[in-house]
């Protein structure tokens, strides 16, 4: 999917994360038990747990292979600079022995310290991300979507006004534990509706959190849930939503953007 | 015979058997002034005034209320009575993306029974989309989309060549299943319309150039006399 190809690293022990302040080029994830790194096409990501995760991005198999020895310097400098901090490993065995991950089976540890306790997310994301493999991808998100606005749909039933409507789709998405949802609004600087922006903040997104950067928002089904909310609310469908910040972007939380565009 | 969904344009649906096969997916393309916006509409308010259909216009260029102003200047169509009706729904996707595209796409085919879309014009979005790879991924996705889903689409494209000799052929046309060039040729000291089918998947049609001329009552395609 998305020629992203993942690798893993397992240090074998947890690294403390506060210790790894001041490794070049690592930054802490906002509300995340993970750091993470961005060398060119490949980020990493170091858990607490001692799990390093490379994903390295490249269009084809040939740029693949020149991209590898790269990537492979550049976590080999990575897992120094960590044992610098006072981790004791061998880091020649533990680059040795990474081995590539099927990117549609991604356990995450740390990146929802609120929700992951209570949500499967390795089968939510299998579910998600493993037919990728085999459907065209525009297709796969068109379904996101779509399944989004039904669930959407519902909750604008009986709603008075849009305050309530927000506190449902926020609810909603903390009770199926796919985020940690905030609503704000912004003025329309297009200045072409006379309606504000909804920005919906979440954080620890069931279908993005921990995930690399491809460039993309992935987080199609809540789109679709904001989306299908505000079209039955407002009986209107030029409604936009657009994920304007998601892990797959580089963020470290999503964020949705909902303005009535001019017909 | 196949189903067909009927253009409306007498002469053209002789041309292709009755009309286009239904869900397909069509490429009108020409030079700007050819015609490309007239034709698309005109498949939407024929849909909508003789066969019943509801018919989407997803305008890049103009805003909805110049694009029927325009249109009203020399046609004798009553646009607004079916836009109104809510038989022809008109959509200016401005500040584009391709997921507001797809999302407006599809609550209308699948919510609100459009069974005829216009996209106009591509080379919008291809202007848009800074990275021709993006481009071309989204294009296919968009297509194979409409594919699965009840509704004949047309979609616009501006292309420069003014003659067929020069036509280039571009990856529009080969995801596609048909294509329709629209001219507009300086002959003597004159231009002359003209139409050719230049593929139509699962159709048998003619391969000449057809003069058409744009009327009160839209666009008419002579049959016999071929440039
Ligand atoms: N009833 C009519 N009679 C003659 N010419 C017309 C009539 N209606 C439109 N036209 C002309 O036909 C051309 C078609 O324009 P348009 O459909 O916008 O082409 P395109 O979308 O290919 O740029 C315009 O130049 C317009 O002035
Ligand atoms: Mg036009």
């Amino acid at each position: 999917m998305m020629d992203v190809h993942c690798y893993q690293y397992l240090i074998g022990k947890d690294v403390g994360l506060e210790k790894l302040d001041g490794v070049p080029g690592l930054t802490k994830v906002d509300g995340a038990k993970v750091m993470q790194a961005q060398f060119g096409s490949v980020t990493v990501l170091v858990f607490e747990t001692g799990e390093v995760r490379a994903f390295i991005r490249s269009s084809g198999i040939e740029k693949l292979k020149n991209a590898l020895p790269a990537a492979g310097v550049k976590i080999m400098g990575l897992l120094q600079a960590i044992k610098a901090k006072g981790v004791e490993f061998d880091e020649n065995a533990v680059l040795a022995a990474g081995k590539p991950m099927a990117f549609d089976y991604l356990a995450v540890k740390g990146v929802r310290p609120e929700l992951e306790e209570v949500v499967n997310l390795d089968a939510l994301r299998e579910l998600v991300y493993a037919p990728y493999s085999i459907m065209p991808e525009f297709q796969l998100e068109r379904n996101a979507v779509q399944g989004g606005e039904n669930e959407g749909r519902k909750l604008a039933q009986g709603k008075q006004d849009k305050e309530e409507l927000n506190s449902a789709i926020v609810k909603y998405l903390r009770d199926e534990k796919l985020g940690i949802g905030k609503v704000g609004s912004k003025a329309d600087e297009s200045g072409q509706s006379q309606y504000e922006i909804q920005v919906f903040t979440v954080h620890e997104s069931a279908f993005a959190a921990g995930m690399p950067v491809v460039n993309k928002a992935l987080c199609n089904f809540i789109r679709g849930v904001v989306r299908g909310a505000y079209v039955a609310f407002m009986e209107l469908e030029n409604i936009e939503v657009k994920e304007s910040h998601c892990w797959g972007l580089g963020d470290t939380y999503c964020e949705f953007e909902m303005r009535v565009t001019p017909m | 015979m196949a189903e067909r969904v009927p253009t409306g344009i007498t002469e053209l649906d002789n041309m292709l058997g009755g009309g286009f096969l239904p869900k397909r997916n069509i490429l009108v393309t020409g030079g700007p002034g050819t015609g490309k916006t007239t034709f698309c509409m005109e498949f939407l308010y024929r849909g909508a005034e003789q066969f019943n259909e509801k018919g989407l216009f997803v305008s890049l260029e103009e805003k909805q209320d110049r694009l029927v102003d325009n249109l009203s200047q020399g046609l004798d169509w009553d646009l607004r009575k079916h836009i109104e009706g809510g038989a022809i729904v008109m959509v200016t996707v401005e500040n584009f993306s391709w997921e507001h595209l797809a999302d407006t796409l599809q609550a209308y085919i699948t919510r609100h029974g459009v069974k005829r879309v216009v996209i106009d014009s591509l080379t919008l979005l291809k202007m848009n989309t800074k990275d021709p790879f993006e481009f071309r991924r989204n294009f296919i996705g968009l297509m194979g989309f409409l594919d699965n889903l009840d509704c004949t689409t047309i979609v616009t494209a501006e292309s420069n060549f003014m003659t067929r000799e020069k036509a280039s052929y571009s990856l529009e046309e080969f995801i596609v299943d048909g294509v329709i060039v629209l001219y507009n040729l300086p002959i003597k000291n004159e231009r002359r319309r003209a139409l050719e089918i230049l593929k139509m998947r699962g159709v048998k049609h003619s391969n000449s150039m057809f003069p058409f001329k744009i009327t009160e009552s839209g666009v008419v395609v002579y049959q016999e006399e071929i440039i």
